[in-house]
Parts: C-alpha cells; sequence; structure tokens
C-alpha cells in the first residue's frame, strides 16, 4: 500500500513539472524506463502496446480491450498518460479521438528496450575496479541509520552532516526549538520512520529538488542522475567523467544520505550502494529498510563463516542478492502480542512508537498492542492506517502465506467473494481503527446556522430546499433551526431572497 | 458512532481495491528444432527467420524486464536432442561454457557480442548476453549433429521443464507473492502433426501441473497449419493466449500487444483468442485424432483400434475377452421390418 503512495508522491512532482521540461526528461533513455516503471500496469501494458507502433490508435479500441470490470484502472491509467503527456491526443477525419506515444518518449525508450542510442544515461562502467559489497552494504546502512536514529533520538547516534540536517528542517520532518536549538522531531518525522525505505529516500530526495530550484539547479539534471542511479548495478565502479556541473555537486549529497559511496571526494568513480538500487523499486522485499540491511550484512558474515546455502548460490546466479526471509520480520497474534525477530536498536524504536515492549531476547522483541500505546502514537499524530500499513509490510512471511492459504481457500468456496488478502488478524486491525476513531468523536464543518423563522411554512420551505440538495448537516423542528455547509449556503440564501421576497 | 465510523471504513475498502502490483516470472520454450525451420525457410522463401524470432524475442524480454523491476525471465531451448537452459545458465553447464569460452574467445567477443550493446541498461545486458552466448553453443553443438542423428521435437519436453523451474523459482522467492506465466515459440510444420499426436499425454500432463500452479502457458506458433489441436486446448485450460501468425514479419508487434499481457492484468483484459477450440484427443497406438473412440477402464488412455494382444498398451491391464468379442462383433443388419426390436435382438 505504501509502494503506491510512493508512486503517487514521486508521479504528482513529475506530473506538476511543466510540459517543456518533461520533454527535455524523456530525452534519457535511463529516465523513460524508471518512468515507465511508476505508471499504473494497464498504463504500462498500453504503452508497450504503442512503443513499436508508429501509427495513432484509436481510443475507443484500447477501451475494448479491457474487460467492463476493469474500466477504473482504465481511467486510472488513460489519466496519469495525459497528465505525464505520454500520450498526445488527436482527432481523425471522421472525429473519433485517436491517441498516439509522445515521440521523444517512444524513440528513448526504443533505444532503451534495444540498446540503441542510449547516450550513457545507464552510467559507465568501470571494468576492474570492483567493490566488496560488504563494504557497500556497510556504508550505506551506516549513513543512512544514522540519519533515522538522529530521528529516533537514540543517545549513541553520531549527528549526521549539515546539508542532511538542513535537508530534515525543511521538509518539515524535524524542527529547532527557539531555546536550545536543538532538533525536535515532528508529527511527520513520526509518520516518515515508519514508511519504507523507497519511500523515505523518496521522501528526502523530493525535497532536495525544491530546494536544488531555490539553488538555479536544473531539475532535468538532478532527475536524469536520480533515476540512472536507481538503474546502475551495485558493486560495479561507475566513472563520473560524463556528468554535468550539476551532476558532480549533487555526488557529495547522495554520499551524505548513502546512496553512493567514493573513496574520497576527488576520485573519479563512483560506487552505488544497495539504497539507490531501491529508487526505482517498489519491491518492498528488496530492501525492508536500513535497519534491515544492516541486519543482513551481520546475517551474511556469519553464512560465509559457516557454508554458503544453496539458496543464496541460485539467487546470485539469478542475479538477486538480499531475497531472504528479511530480518525484523514481525509476527501479530489476535490476542495483541506482537513478536519482532530484530535485534537492531532502529527497528526496537520504531516499534516502541507504537507499542508497548515487554521482553527482549538475543534476537527478538516481543511487546503487547494495548490502547495506551497506540493512543501515544496517535497523539504523536501517527495514523492507524500507517501503524497498520507498517505492520503488514512487515509481516512475517509465514503471515503472508497464511493470509494467501486462506484466501485461496475462501475464493475456491466461493469464486466471487469479495475478500481481500487479510495478513494481519482482523481483530487487531479494526481494533487499532477504532481506537482512532475513539480521538474523533466530534467533527467539525463550516457553515451556516439558521434561526429566528417568523413562520413554520418559512422554516419548511426553506429546510426542505436544502435537505433536497442535499446541504443540510443538522435540523431541528421543535427551536426551527438547521445548519447549512458552507459550500451549500449561497445557494440556499439566493433561494431564500427569490421566495421570501415574493410574499 | 456508525455515522462516523461509516466514512473512515469505506476509504479503507477503496484503498484495498486497488491492484497490488506484484513481480512476475516469464519462463519462454522455444522450440529451435533446426529441421522445422529449414522446412519453414524453404517454404517463405526466405532464410533466416528463426533469427527475426529470437532478435524479437530478446526485445520482448528487455520488455518484461522493464514492466516491473523485480521481474524475472528464463529461457528455455527445446532441440533436437533434448532441452537446454539458456537463461539462467544451468548450474553444471557454467563450468563446461567456461572452458569452451577460452577456446573461442576471440571469436565470440568479436562477433556475436558485439550485437548487444556495451551502455545497455545492465539487467538487460546480462540477460541479453547470456542468452546469445548459450544460443551460439547449441547452435554449434546442432550444426555437429546433422544428418547424424534423427530429430525429434522435444516441446512438451521444455514445457515440463519450465513449469518446473516455475515451481522452484516460486518457492524459492515466495516472500515476493511472484507470478508467473509460460510462452511457447513453435514454428508448425505440414508434416509434423503425427509428431506433435505423441507428445499428446505428456502435454496433458503439463496442462494438468499448470492449472495446479495457476501459470498461464501463452502460445506463439510461426507458420504451418493455423489450428494446432493440443497447443489450443493447452492455452484454452490454462487461461492462456493462443497465437498463430504467418511470418516472421511484424512479429515484435504482435508480442508486444497479444503477449504481453501480465498475470495481474488477465483479469481486465480482453484476450485476443479465437473462439473455437478443438477439444479432441489422440490415439495412444496410431496417434490419429479421434472423436469417438475406447478407453482402457483402469488407465483412461483413448484407443481408436482394439489393441493387439487383448492388453492395455499404457498399463498392461488386460481386457476381459468378452467384452472384447463384444466390441468386435460385426454390427447387426437388421430387416427393415424388425427396426424396432433390433436393440434388443443385437444385445
Amino acid at each position: 500500500m505504501s509502494s503506491d503512495l510512493l508512486k503517487h508522491s514521486v508521479n504528482q512532482y513529475l506530473e506538476e513539472l511543466p510540459q517543456p521540461v518533461q520533454t527535455r526528461l524523456y530525452e534519457s533513455p535511463a529516465t523513460c524506463l524508471a518512468i515507465y516503471r511508476l505508471l499504473p500496469e494497464l498504463a504500462k501494458y498500453f504503452m508497450m502496446s504503442m512503443v513499436f507502433n508508429e501509427n495513432f490508435i484509436l481510443l475507443r479500441d484500447l477501451d475494448r480491450w479491457v474487460k467492463p470490470n476493469g474500466k477504473i484502472q482504465f481511467q486510472e491509467a488513460i489519466k496519469s498518460l495525459k497528465s505525464l503527456h505520454l500520450i498526445i491526443p488527436k482527432k481523425n477525419d471522421t472525429g473519433a479521438l485517436m491517441i498516439g506515444l509522445n515521440p521523444t518518449f517512444r524513440e528513448s525508450f526504443k533505444n532503451a528496450l534495444t540498446g540503441g542510442e542510449v547516450r550513457n544515461s545507464f552510467g559507465i562502467v568501470i571494468e576492474n575496479n570492483s567493490i566488496s559489497m560488504d563494504i557497500l552494504n556497510e556504508y550505506s546502512s551506516s549513513k543512512w541509520e544514522t540519519i533515522l536514529h538522529f530521528m529516533v533520538g537514540t543517545p549513541i547516534a553520531k549527528i549526521p552532516s549539515a546539508n542532511v540536517l538542513n535537508l530534515l528542517k525543511s521538509s518539515g520532518l524535524m524542527e529547532e526549538t527557539e531555546t536550545t536549538a536543538e532538533f525536535k522531531i515532528t508529527n511527520e518525522g513520526f509518520q516518515f520512520l515508519l514508511q519504507e525505505a523507497n519511500a523515505q529516500i523518496w521522501t528526502l530526495l523530493l525535497q532536495y529538488l525544491k530546494m536544488a530550484e531555490s539553488f538555479q539547479m536544473d531539475p532535468v539534471d538532478i532527475l536524469n542522475f536520480i533515476f540512472m542511479l536507481g538503474s546502475l548495478e551495485v558493486g560495479k565502479a561507475y566513472s563520473t567523467k560524463e556528468l554535468s556541473d550539476t551532476q558532480k555537486n549533487m555526488l557529495k549529497d547522495m554520499r551524505d544520505y548513502g546512496l553512493i559511496f567514493q573513496k574520497n571526494s576527488e576520485a573519479s568513480v563512483f560506487y552505488p550502494t544497495n539504497l539507490s538500487i531501491v529508487l526505482t523499486s517498489d519491491n518492498k522485499n528488496a530492501v525492508r529498510s536500513a535497519a534491515g540491511a544492516l541486519d543482513s550484512v551481520v546475517q551474511k558474515n556469519k553464512d560465509d563463516s559457516g557454508n554458503v546455502d544453496a539458496n543464496t548460490m541460485l539467487n546470485d546466479e539469478v542475479g538477486l542478492q538480499g531475497q531472504k526471509t528479511p530480518e525484523g520480520a514481525v509476527i501479530v497474534e489476535t490476542n495483541f502480542k506482537l513478536y519482532s525477530y530484530s535485534n537492531s536498536p532502529l527497528q526496537i524504536a520504531i516499534l516502541s512508537l507504537f507499542l508497548h515492549l515487554k521482553t527482549r531476547f538475543a534476537n527478538m522483541v516481543t511487546g503487547q498492542i494495548t490502547r495506551e500505546s497506540i493512543r501515544t502514537a496517535l497523539t504523536n499524530g501517527i495514523t492507524a492506517e500507517q501503524i497498520i500499513a507498517y505492520l503488514e509490510t512487515h509481516a512475517h512471511p509465514q503471515m503472508r502465506r497464511l493470509a494467501e492459504e486462506n484466501l485461496m481457500k475462501k475464493l475456491e468456496l466461493d469464486p466471487n467473494s469479495k475478500d481481500t488478502l487479510q495478513i494481519l488478524p482482523p481483530t487487531v486491525v479494526d481494533q487499532i481503527r477504532l481506537w482512532q476513531l475513539e480521538l474523533d468523536r466530534v467533527i467539525c464543518y463550516d457553515g451556516s446556522l439558521y434561526s429566528d423563522f417568523e413562520s413554520s411554512t418559512e422554516y419548511n420551505l426553506l429546510s426542505k430546499y436544502a435537505q433536497d440538495i442535499g446541504v443540510l448537516l443538522w435540523r431541528d423542528d421543535k427551536k426551527r433551526k438547521f445548519f447549512v455547509s458552507k459550500e451549500g449556503n449561497s445557494q440556499v440564501l439566493d433561494y431564500a431572497k427569490r421566495k421570501l421576497n415574493k410574499k | 458512532m456508525d455515522a462516523i465510523a461509516d466514512p473512515n471504513f469505506k476509504h479503507q475498502g477503496n484503498k484495498l481495491n486497488a491492484v497490488e502490483e506484484s513481480p512476475s516470472l516469464l519462463t519462454v520454450v522455444i522450440d529451435i528444432t533446426p529441421q522445422l525451420w529449414t522446412e519453414f525457410d524453404g517454404k517463405k522463401g526466405k532464410k533466416g527467420n528463426i533469427l527475426d524470432v529470437l532478435k524479437a524475442l530478446i526485445v520482448f524480454l528487455n520488455a518484461h524486464l522493464a514492466f516491473n523491476i523485480s521481474n524475472q525471465v528464463a529461457v528455455i531451448a527445446a532441440h533436437s536432442q533434448g532441452i537446454k537452459y539458456l537463461y539462467p545458465k544451468s548450474g553444471s553447464n557454467s563450468n563446461a561454457s567456461e572452458l569452451d569460452d577460452d577456446h573461442n574467445d576471440h571469436y565470440e567477443t568479436n562477433t556475436d557480442k558485439f550485437i548487444i550493446s556495451k551502455n545497455m541498461y545492465r539487467r538487460f545486458r546480462n540477460v541479453d548476453e547470456t542468452l546469445v552466448e548459450e544460443l551460439y553453443t547449441l547452435f554449434k553443438e546442432e550444426k555437429k549433429n546433422v544428418g547424424k542423428l534423427t530429430q525429434k521435437s522435444t516441446l512438451a519436453g521444455g514445457m515440463s521443464a519450465a513449469l518446473a523451474y516455475t515451481d522452484r523459482v516460486t518457492r524459492e522467492m515466495e516472500t515476493m507473492s511472484l507470478k508467473s506465466r509460460i510462452m511457447v515459440i513453435t514454428c508448425g510444420s505440414e508434416k509434423n502433426n503425427r509428431e506433435e499426436i505423441f507428445q499428446y499425454i505428456p502435454i496433458m500432463n503439463c496442462i494438468f501441473s499448470a492449472t495446479k500452479i495457476k501459470c498461464p502457458i501463452d502460445v506463439v506458433k510461426v507458420g504451418g497449419s493455423k489450428e494446432s489441436t493440443f497447443l489450443q486446448q493447452t492455452t484454452d485450460a490454462t487461461n492462456g493466449i493462443y497465437l498463430h501468425v504467418t511470418s516472421t514479419n511484424g512479429l515484435l508487434q504482435y508480442f508486444s500487444i497479444a503477449m504481453f499481457i501480465d498475470p495481474s492484468l488477465r483479469q481486465i483484459i480482453v484476450k485476443p483468442n479465437k473462439g473455437s477450440v478443438d477439444f479432441r484427443t489422440s490415439c495412444y497406438v496410431t496417434g490419429r485424432v479421434v472423436a469417438v473412440g475406447y478407453i482402457c477402464s483402469v488407465c483412461l488412455c483413448v484407443l481408436s483400434i482394439i489393441p493387439p494382444g487383448n492388453k492395455c498398451p499404457a498399463c498392461d491391464s488386460e481386457f476381459d475377452e468378452r467384452v472384447i468379442a463384444k466390441l468386435k462383433k460385426k454390427p447387426v443388419v437388421p430387416r427393415l421390418a424388425k427396426k424396432k426390436s433390433s436393440g434388443h435382438i443385437s444385445k
């Protein structure tokens, strides 16, 4: 769910860019690939069907490809394609609406797929200059953890660089208290901590983009660099030669976030880390969080000393790393007890935001979800949805499997069942939501109160009209008073003037 | 309380309706039996049709990898002597091919790898390079075998291997809830009907296991007759797509439209399938496609003739002689007048 959120926020940023900037962005094949991956699935399918087809096609035909139960997705797909200016509408002779692909995008995307003219947009590899994965993983997770630890306020934390602090402040994740000039985490900051690693990085990078614009840095250069980072291969060295000046300036900042590694600041090569790969990925299992990354490094060292199991061998063959059972997996029971297989202080600190921690073992912590613990979280500005999403994405694979099996059984019994995958026990999910609702006992509406009517006919006339147009929020017939929402007020007033003046 | 609670829960419901994107695995089984393709080349009067297919396939694989960052691909070749994993390289073979590499290193780097651009996106390049390399060694082996050994179609074997691979990968990466599909590319010739028919039982077995692991099988048939009884049955039973193309021109366009439907999109996209599927089966002994035939009551194998020796050719169970005798009895042609009671008499 949060990956959707992430896509949404990145897409929104891209959609808001002026069209000339978008067109310049589409000149880079790597950027096109990354943008393509951010689109909704149906949109991706449509795009692919149009890439190798130079002709315009009827919008009606696209519509026919989709079954009636997929109309929502269809609308969503067309909307996102339009707002990114990826499709160009045109009327044909008979007046029917035709659409074609943006020619710049088509050219670049074709090149990306066929390996044609890619103009170094996927980086230049320097062979024979590789680096061990362990160093990279350790570097990236230590950098990233420093930021997170600083936000949680762990006493042992090192202080991140001034740039990072500036970014945290301007994004509103932390604020400087006026008296002591100390940094204090804000409500947004708490919410930020519960997000997945890729969403977190993007939040910071979008903020970075906004700040960079004020320094007259070209957003196209920055975005191209960010998307390029997402398409590189971890463990390879890349040359800085072909980078533009803006991008060279960015290297230092990216180093501070742990996205890239350089042996020293003047080095002519840089190494992308696994954090940078997460940028264009919505795969929550690639890197769960930096905490998980650090744990997996520890785990890996253990594995290396022992026997290398067949699993990792195969994964290397297929070209994937880190697909093992993620560290920090959480099990939630129906009795509100929670077990988390993690000993990373960060994971524990995050859990303690909404959990009453009970015991700590060598490789796990246990805790209880209580009304108090959830309320503390809610008053800190964390929403019930965020807690649930966090628990869902960090759920232990066993829980996921169990839920999938249950769903499968249900679907076999009743193929039309509308049930969705329930990873967490429904009792817990509902209860957390109910605890949030406890805080929302009062809902405020802006509007106007109508009272002091001369006669009941007058009252009835107006209140009935307000009800008919659906703006009536509350009425009391005895006291002859009713309340109308802000949006409907002017309509009711107009009506009153027309009707009552006539008499 | 209810009035307040409602909007909150409704909102949640809408959110859950959104399709969660999950990565998918595409396993391609390609039939590269040289005999079939040469026949096809001869018929079209154009050489190297298989190269067109392979070129389109490589771009198609890239497109699949572009669809989602954690998408996976695998390619299996069904050649005249068996099957071979082209990507990922099979473990035991990799050592051997490394040795081979030393031999013809200069040749390969000069020609084959040159096709793949150096600056291509790394994930594409890794797949494409391995694929081209493995194909090259495979074709060389095939060349040695020309004329020496009998050639037979190993498509069903390739499909079984694809299913086994799919099952293994989904199990290994169950944390990712990987979806999967299989695509079969074959070349049809006029003569191979008989060949295909003997693959009926293995293909049926593939269909059953594919439906069990909910893996759709798509089929592209290049050239040959328009229909392909058993492969069409395969796509029909597994919710796959059957596509027949007459030439390899513009194959990529076909791939990127008809074959690009991700498993997660199958529920909402109209499949480009044609209506009718031939559901007939084949005889175990003669290989003829039969509409009405005999069935062994033990193993359910279908026969068009009464087998010699009164034994089931598949499971060796002996048939009851009386039943056989009854079946062998010539039909009685009754006189017209006794038409009504004829049924009772013949019994």
